[in-house]
């Protein structure tokens, strides 16, 4: 498994390295001081897994992650901080305390192997089983874009519909677009990219124009070019 | 504590039921005479309005010159005058009133002896009237005196507890241990000085929590300590200038104070920079000020920088051991940079 850490103590990073050490399928091929030069790091080496500090100077880590897309899976650190702990706490998110226990450093590493484990991605497209990094206040969430059923252009930000929720993410859409994998995800207007997964209806009317509609959300109607690409796309 | 207005609330109370209840009683003894209806029951209401008329003027005489704020001694003369001007000054009033009026049948012309006799009742009276006002103040007093000096208690406890409590700042000491548990590999005799530092550390805030003021130079070296240590977790992000007249070390300034200032520099103008920053710690005399200066490089964002709260409770704690003229304010220093200068007059810090 393909580890950075990224904490701006040396001495913490050199403690967590030298407990890595007794985990054979940890592959550290990587360190960050600071939340900058870990998002061109991480862009560089792509990892698997994280070492995340919370409190570092500028960006912060969860600022850090809401800038990664996918967002491997992430481990956080921190040593005493009850903010960063209740936002852990509250979203079930993996952390361990410094100084790490070595017990409870085995714990997380073993539920990382077991959870499914990524296929190695080549970073410009993200697929069904990627997942980004979303906060919304107190909320935050690794959402698994497969679940995503649509994404709403609002400016410099897009909405993500997935479960019940509907928070934004810090991407326009075109941002978006450009990476999502087309097989699964369709840009149907200016304003919406939809996850065929989640359709339910489609209809067409007269002239061709195809209204689709999608789990839980109001139909969305296509002008003809874009009905065409949709046709040709499902194959119909 | 009674607030103004409940109190003038209070003194009409007092003031109309005492007197219908003086002129009660008057009616009652007249009543058990037989010198009629309109003797019981006129004379007691023109003497009691009267004599309502003539305190309610003494009042005003206490509030105007203040007679509230003397001491037993002076006050005492001047009660007994009071009472004996006031008594005559009644008396005229009364029988002036009184003798408008066509007499009662079967009242006794008036002698020498009953007029001195009424006139002495009177200024008794007056007398007790005065007593009673004072003393209630004298009372209120006391007892505002003792609150204010519970309230500084408290006040003071608090600002310690804090400190300690900051002191105590978990995420310093977390921090700190992870450090000194990395260090036993890499560098075994630093991390027995880490040890001994943060033993030191905690053992200063422990202790001098009792204590209302320690040497300059115990807290300096506590500072020294601090830093030190702080230097561990941030390396070269951290670069440390002292300035200290040796002159100033034996003043005596409240503990943790400085200590603070220093941890809220590194923790908003130091740590949370890439670059890291400066702390400058300065200490001189001038214009019979004790001058002590905490600086960091950060910038000065009101919103960044909670101490705000702190720096008031701070310059409260102050004020209350060193006077008025203790202070201590944030400044922006030269080149982008903040200061909290602390200012203790020296005579209080002798």
């Amino acid at each position: 498994m393909r580890t950075v850490i990224v904490d701006d103590e040396r001495l913490a990073r050199n403690e967590l390295r030298r407990m890595l050490r007794d985990f054979r399928e940890i592959d550290i091929i990587g360190e960050a001081a600071d939340a900058e030069s870990a998002i061109k790091l991480i862009g560089q080496v792509n990892p698997d897994l994280i070492f995340l500090d919370i409190q570092m100077p500028g960006k912060d880590g969860f600022e850090l992650l809401e800038a990664l897309s996918p967002a491997p899976h992430v481990v956080f650190t921190t040593a005493f901080d009850t903010y960063a702990l209740r936002a852990f706490d509250v979203n079930a998110l993996d952390y361990l305390l410094k100084p790490i226990d070595p017990r409870r450093l085995s714990e997380a590493v073993q539920k990382v192997l077991a959870e499914a484990p990524r296929v190695p991605v080549v970073a410009t497209v993200l697929g069904a089983d990627d997942r980004v990094f979303v906060k919304d206040g107190e909320k935050c969430w690794f959402v698994r874009l497969g679940d995503v059923r649509v994404m709403k252009s609002e400016g410099n930000y897009t909405r993500l519909y997935f479960d019940q929720h509907k928070p934004l993410i810090l991407r326009s859409l075109n941002q978006l677009d450009a990476k999502l994998d087309r097989k699964t995800f369709f840009r149907c207007d200016r304003k919406h990219i939809i996850n065929l997964k989640w359709i339910e209806s489609i209809d067409q009317d007269v002239e061709g124009r195809i209204t689709v509609g999608v789990k839980q959300m109001p139909d969305v109607q296509m002008s003809r070019r874009r009905s065409q690409e949709f046709r040709e796309l499902l194959s119909i | 504590m009674i607030m103004t207005r409940d109190r003038e609330k209070l003194y009409w109370i007092c003031q109309a039921s005492g007197w219908v209840a003086y002129a009660g009683v008057n009616a009652l003894l007249f009543a058990t005479s037989n010198f009629g209806i309109r003797v019981a029951v006129f004379i007691p209401i023109v003497f009691c309005s009267i004599g309502f008329c003539i305190t309610h003027g003494l009042r005003w005489i206490f509030k105007r010159w203040e007679w509230k704020q003397l001491s037993i001694q002076s006050l005492a003369p001047r009660i007994v005058i009071c009472s004996l001007v006031s008594a005559v000054v009644w008396e005229v009033l009364h029988f002036g009133i009184v003798s408008m009026l066509p007499p009662p049948p079967g009242l006794p012309p008036l002698s020498k002896g009953t007029v001195l006799g009424i006139g002495f009742s009177m200024s008794a009276t007056l007398f007790i009237w005065q007593l009673i006002y004072f003393g209630f103040h004298y009372v209120e007093n006391y007892r505002r005196a003792d609150l204010e000096r519970l309230r500084l208690e408290v006040m003071i406890k608090d600002a310690e507890l804090t400190s300690l409590r900051s002191q105590m700042n978990p995420h310093f000491i977390f921090n700190c241990l992870n450090n000194i548990r990395g260090l036993i590999v890499e560098d075994p005799g630093r991390a027995q000085t880490v040890v001994t530092q943060l033993a030191n550390i905690l053992r200063y805030s422990l202790q001098t929590g009792n204590a209302n003021t320690v040497p300059l130079e115990d807290e300096l070296r506590t500072v020294a300590d601090y830093l030190a240590l702080e230097a561990v977790r941030l390396e070269d992000r951290l670069q440390v200038r002292m300035d200290i007249d040796p002159d100033t070390l034996q003043t005596q300034v409240p503990p943790m104070l400085i200590q603070t200032l220093v941890e809220n520099g590194i923790k908003y103008g130091v740590a949370t920079r890439v670059e890291g920053g400066v702390i400058h710690l300065k200490s001189r005399f001038k214009n019979n000020y004790l001058e002590v200066g905490v600086s960091n490089s950060g910038s000065y964002d009101e919103k960044a920088n909670p101490e705000g709260v702190g720096l008031k409770n701070s310059a409260e704690r102050l004020k209350l051991l060193f006077g008025d003229k203790a202070s201590i304010n944030l400044e922006s220093s030269a080149g982008n940079g903040v200061t909290a200068a602390i200012r203790i007059p020296l005579e209080a810090a002798k």
